[in-house]
C-alpha cells in the first residue's frame, strides 16, 4: 500500500459511454497533491475518454468523481474548469483562430502563475504573442498550450498526450517544463505513450487496456516488461 | 442620361444591399455560433417592422421605435432560443429546420391575428430627398448606407476587440477547449441569438420607410438572407457584407438593363459564384 496522502482527484468506478456503447469499465484512479500521475496505454484504450469524462465532456453513469473533496460527477465542463481543473487536449490546447495573446487573455485567472512568470520561465513564448494559434509549430503549440493552462492557475493540470507528434528534442524540452512545474507543487494527470518521457516525469502510473485499468503502481514498483507489454502495438 | 441612371441605380442597390446585410449578418452570425440555420430569422425581421409600427403609433418617435422594436425582437429571439431552439443543438439538422420553420408559421399567424393581413404602411417620416444630377434621391437611402457601414464597424469591434467577441471566436474555433477554459456556452448561445435577432428586427424596422409591413415579408427576406449567407460562406461575416453588396448592386444595376429578369438576378449571381467557389466567397467559418 502507498502511504496515505491527500488526493486532489479521485475517480471511482468510472463507466463512460458514447451513445449506447460503453467505453470505460469501472476505472478507478487518484491523483495526490503535488503528484504527476500518468495514464498510459495504446491508442484507443480509453485514455482520452477518461480525461474527458473527468472534465464532464462524456456521458457517464453510476460513478463518482471527487475534486478537492467536492463531488463534480454531475458538473458541466465549464464549471469544472472554473474550479481549477484545467484540461489541455492532445491538439495542443490553443485556440487556432485567436492570437497567442488572446489565448492568454481568455484564460488568465488570478494567482501565482502570471504572464510574467510564463515569459520568465519560457522566454520563447514572448515572441509568439502576435501569432495565431493555428500558425504555431507542434512544439510551440504545446508550449503555448501549457502556458495557457498555467495562466488559469490550475489546482490540477490534465494533459492529453503532451509528447505526441513532437521531435525528441522538443519532447525533452516539454518534459523539462513539466518537471519544473512539478517542483512548483502543481499536480498533474497526463496520458502518453512515450515511455522515457513517462519514466522521467511520473510518480505513479496507471496502465489501461480495453477501457479498464489493468495495472497500477509507482514507477519503481511496476516491472518494465509489464509496461512494455501494454504499450507494444 | 444613361450615366446618371447608373449612379442612381447604384445608390438604390447599395441601400437595399445594406438592408440585406443587416439582416443576413444576423443570420450568418447566429449560425456561426450555434450551427442552427434559423428559418425564423425572417419572422424576426417581420416582427421588427410590426413592433416599430406599434411603438411609433404610441410614441411618434421613429428612432426610439426602431431601437425599442429591435431590442424587443432580440428578446423574442432569446426566448425562442432558450425555450425551444437550444434543445435542438444536438439533434440532426432536419429537426432544427422543422422547429424553426414551425416558428415561422406561429409568428406569421401571431402577426395576422394582431395586425391583420393587409399590408401596413409607415406614416411619412418627412425625411425628404436630396437633389442629385437633376433627380430626387431619398435621403433615407443614404441613412441606410451609413447605418449599414456603422453596424459593420460596430460588429468588427464587438467581435475582435471585446472579451465577449473573444469568447465567441474561441467557442467557434474549439468548442471543447472553450468549455475547458471555463466559458459557459449557454450564455454565449443566448447572447449570440440576442444579437442576431436584434439585427433581424433592426432590418425589419429600417425597411418600413421603403416598403409596407406585411405578414409575408419574412419569407422574402429569409430567402435573400440565405442567398447572401451561402454566397459569402456560412457563418462568415465579411462574406455576408460582400455578398450583400454584390446582390444589392446587381439587382439595382440589373433593373436598368434586364428589367424582366430582376427577380432572377440574385439566384443567377448565386449560381455563378457557387460554380466558381462552392464553399462561398470567403468559405465557411
Amino acid at each position: 500500500m502507498m502511504p496515505e496522502r491527500e488526493n486532489i482527484l479521485t475517480v471511482e468506478r468510472l463507466k463512460a459511454f458514447y451513445g449506447k456503447s460503453q467505453i470505460l469499465f469501472d476505472v478507478d484512479l487518484s491523483v495526490g497533491k503535488g503528484e504527476i500521475v500518468a495514464l498510459i496505454g495504446r491508442n484507443g484504450v480509453g485514455k482520452t475518454t477518461t480525461l474527458m469524462s473527468i472534465m464532464g465532456m462524456v456521458e457517464k453513469r453510476d460513478c463518482r468523481i471527487l475534486f478537492e473533496g467536492e463531488d463534480i460527477t454531475e458538473r458541466k465542463p465549464y464549471q469544472i474548469a472554473r474550479m481549477g481543473l484545467t484540461f489541455i487536449p492532445d491538439r495542443g490546447g490553443v485556440f487556432p483562430n485567436l492570437t497567442v495573446e488572446e489565448n492568454f487573455a481568455l484564460s488568465l485567472r488570478e494567482g501565482y502563475f502570471t504572464p510574467d512568470y510564463v515569459f520568465e520561465h519560457f522566454p520563447q513564448v514572448r515572441g509568439l504573442l502576435k501569432r495565431k494559434g493555428g500558425q504555431l509549430s507542434g512544439g510551440e503549440r504545446r508550449l503555448v498550450g501549457i502556458s495557457r493552462g498555467l495562466l488559469t492557475n490550475p489546482r490540477l493540470l490534465v494533459i492529453d498526450e503532451p509528447s505526441e507528434g513532437l521531435a525528441p528534442a522538443i519532447v525533452r524540452e516539454i518534459a523539462g517544463v513539466l518537471s519544473h512545474l512539478k517542483k512548483e507543487g502543481l499536480s498533474m494527470l497526463i496520458t502518453d505513450q512515450n515511455l522515457p518521457f513517462i519514466m522521467a516525469l511520473a510518480d505513479r502510473i496507471y496502465i489501461m487496456d480495453n477501457g479498464q485499468i489493468k495495472v497500477s503502481g509507482s514507477k519503481e514498483e511496476l516491472p518494465r516488461e509489464v509496461i512494455e507489454k501494454y504499450l507494444a502495438v | 442620361m444613361r450615366f446618371e441612371s447608373l449612379i442612381f441605380q447604384l445608390l438604390v442597390g447599395l441601400s437595399t444591399a445594406m438592408l440585406y446585410w443587416i439582416v443576413s449578418v444576423g443570420l450568418t452570425f447566429t449560425f456561426g455560433v450555434t450551427r442552427v440555420l434559423n428559418f425564423a430569422h425572417g419572422s424576426f425581421y417581420m416582427l421588427g417592422a410590426y413592433f416599430t409600427l406599434a411603438l411609433h403609433s404610441l410614441t411618434g418617435n421613429f428612432v426610439l421605435s426602431v431601437v425599442g422594436a429591435s431590442l424587443l425582437v432580440g428578446t423574442v429571439g432569446v426566448l425562442c432560443e432558450r425555450g425551444l431552439i437550444r434543445f435542438s443543438y444536438l439533434l440532426p439538422v432536419p429537426f432544427q429546420l422543422v422547429l424553426t420553420f414551425g416558428l415561422v408559421l406561429v409568428f406569421e399567424d401571431v402577426v395576422r391575428f394582431f395586425w391583420g393581413t393587409v399590408p401596413k404602411m409607415m406614416p411619412s417620416l418627412g425625411i425628404g430627398t436630396v437633389k442629385m444630377m437633376g433627380r430626387r434621391f431619398p435621403l433615407f437611402s443614404f441613412y441606410l448606407i451609413a447605418i449599414g457601414c456603422l453596424i459593420g464597424f460596430f460588429l468588427y469591434l464587438l467581435i475582435n476587440r471585446t472579451k465577449w467577441g473573444m469568447m465567441i471566436r474561441a467557442m467557434i474555433s474549439d468548442y471543447e477547449l472553450a468549455t475547458a477554459t471555463g466559458i459557459n456556452p449557454e450564455v454565449l448561445y443566448a447572447t449570440a441569438f440576442f444579437l442576431g435577432s436584434f439585427l433581424a428586427g433592426l432590418g425589419g424596422a429600417l425597411s418600413l420607410p421603403i416598403s409596407a409591413a406585411s405578414p409575408g415579408m419574412g419569407e422574402h427576406i429569409i430567402i435573400y438572407s440565405f442567398i447572401v449567407t451561402v454566397m459569402g460562406g456560412l457563418g462568415n461575416i465579411k462574406g455576408a457584407f460582400v455578398s450583400s453588396l454584390i446582390i444589392g448592386v446587381a439587382e439595382g444595376i440589373g433593373a436598368l438593363y434586364f428589367a424582366d429578369l430582376t427577380m432572377a438576378i440574385p439566384y443567377l449571381v448565386l449560381a455563378a459564384i457557387l460554380v466558381v467557389k462552392p464553399e462561398g466567397i470567403f468559405g465557411e467559418v
